[in-house]
């Protein structure tokens, strides 16, 4: 498998979670990392994503300064945002490198006009934009949404056991090479296999989903699939950075 | 170890038709020395059809262990599958589902009547019940029904899914389920709550293949924050004790 320094988790948040159930402190979450053998992640701060998006965002950055490996991803609560070409350009400017969207704590549907505005935004600058797909239908919107900006989306939540998406994925991601997919609920091999084989490996970036999910559960599944050793670099890094413009690790 | 939730054949996904020498391959893949297995087909589809087919699977592979499916919709056809394949060496118990594909809950009155067979013909029998619907009345259906087969013992499937913190206090009060830890979300403190709130032995490590693999779930085991003993019983202790449970009535002892 690849040196820790190679892995890269864009799916990553830390903070304090207010229901109180889980230890989601960076301490925390950075020894889950280390333990899995996950040396890089771009994470973003809980903060940004259920109370106050400017003030989390410096949570992000702080916690990242001077910490190698560590990227800042942005927050921004898109139920209080009105400004949104300019809270893109403070993210940019802050040296962010994704900005991460939180339907998944808010409550709002893909088709939703400050979605559409801040994907437009975010596509100006380069700047890939995460956000969940939770449904049926939802990353169907998703390819709308991406058709009339030109951006890249970043999609979490694709699974094939739950509430299966992959079909959809697959239909979808074929006419929007921009709408990258992250690997954290690609439950097995086949699956994680055929979303390669359809989409192509550039397009499957690899997350945790921590503090919420076991991190070493999405490794084993890229560690086991019949991916080749240069696809599996790419997934487990190569691609977000790319994606993303970043220097860490790899 | 021992992976006490899986299936074969086919289920409605873009997923390959997964057959016995599948399974086999993926356990050895993961270590897993055993794993007890129920057909997909008979599930969604044709309980009779389904069935069938995995006698065939298990009594090739003696690594296998199956679970007849009791499809509560036909409660003479379900009796007479249950009879039969019960009766066969590497059968263990029966599996039974709630929600869409049966469209009935686990305490319906067909249920009950399967079993009744069950808990008369064959009380070493394990009952793996698909507890992962994300509604309370699910988990709580198990929990009346275990009250009233204290003789049977009963798998919670998923135990719970994603409402396995309100699930695990109401399985944990019937000391005839074990929770078993399957789960669409590989959700960070799953294992822990169960082995606080049901007890390490009382909790068991099941992937639901081919849907989830098993090294998916074994990164849940891995990443969980209980001690290597408590580990090694999920992994295989507890799964043991079961299955010899089961050999020892299946033997009359």
């Amino acid at each position: 498998m690849l040196e820790p320094e190679a892995v890269l988790d864009c799916n990553c948040l830390f903070g304090h979670w207010p229901r109180g159930e889980l230890d989601a402190s960076l301490a925390t979450v950075l020894g889950l990392l280390g333990a899995a053998g996950i040396g890089g992640v771009v994470v973003g701060s809980l903060r940004a994503a259920l109370s106050d998006s400017a003030a989390g965002n410096q949570e992000a950055m702080a916690a990242c300064a001077g910490r190698p490996g560590l990227e800042p991803c942005a927050g921004l609560s898109l139920r209080r945002a009105m400004d949104h070409e300019g809270e893109v350009e403070a993210v940019w400017g802050a040296g962010c490198r994704l900005l991460r969207v939180f339907r998944e704590y808010e409550g709002w549907p893909v088709d939703y006009a400050p979605f559409a505005r801040t994907v437009r935004a975010a596509a100006g600058r380069g700047l890939p934009v995460m956000v969940a797909a939770l449904a049926p239908g939802d990353i169907t919107a998703m390819g709308r949404a991406l058709a009339e900006s030109a951006g890249a989306l970043v999609v979490t939540g694709v699974n094939i056991s739950h509430t299966p998406l992959v079909a959809e994925a697959i239909a979808v991601g074929r006419d929007a090479p921009q709408m990258y997919f992250e690997t954290s609920r690609v439950e097995n091999e086949e699956t994680m296999e055929l979303l390669a084989g359809e989409l192509g490996v550039g397009r499957l970036v690899f997350g945790t989903g921590l503090p919420f999910q076991y991190p070493s559960s999405a490794l084993a599944v890229l560690r086991e699939c019949g991916l080749s050793r240069e696809e599996k670099t790419a997934v487990l890094g190569g691609n977000a950075r790319r994606l993303m413009g970043l220097t860490i690790g790899g | 170890m021992v992976d006490l939730h899986a299936h074969v054949h086919a289920f409605p996904l873009p997923l390959r038709r997964v057959t016995a020498e599948d399974l086999l391959r993926a356990m050895d893949r993961h270590g897993v020395a055993v794993t007890a297995v129920s057909s997909a087909e008979a599930i969604v589809c044709d309980a009779e059809t389904g069935n069938a087919a995995l006698a065939r699977d298990v009594a090739r592979h003696d690594r296998l262990r199956g679970y007849v499916f009791a499809n509560p919709t036909s409660v003479a056809e379900a009796r007479e599958q249950v009879r039969r394949y019960l009766g066969e060496e590497r059968f263990i118990g029966v599996k039974m589902y709630s929600g869409a594909y049966v469209g009935r809950p686990l305490s319906c009155r067909e249920h009950l009547e399967i079993l009744q067979t069950v808990a008369e013909e064959f009380p070493w029998a394990l009952v793996l019940f698909h507890c992962g619907e994300n509604d309370p009345a699910n988990f709580a259906g198990l929990a009346e029904v275990a009250g009233r087969f204290p003789e049977l013992s009963f798998i919670a499937g998923h135990m719970g899914s994603k409402l396995w913190r309100q699930a695990l206090p109401v399985l944990s009060e019937r000391a005839n389920i074990v929770a078993e830890i399957s789960a669409p979300v590989p959700a960070r403190t799953r294992i822990e709550d169960a082995v606080r709130i049901m007890g390490p032995e009382r909790v068991v490590f099941g992937s639901d293949f081919p849907l989830i693999s098993q090294g998916y779930m074994l990164g849940c085991v891995r990443d969980a924050q209980v001690g290597q003993e408590e580990k090694g019983m999920i992994l295989r202790r507890n799964a043991e004790g079961l299955l010899a449970r089961v050999e020892a009535g299946r033997a009359g002892r």
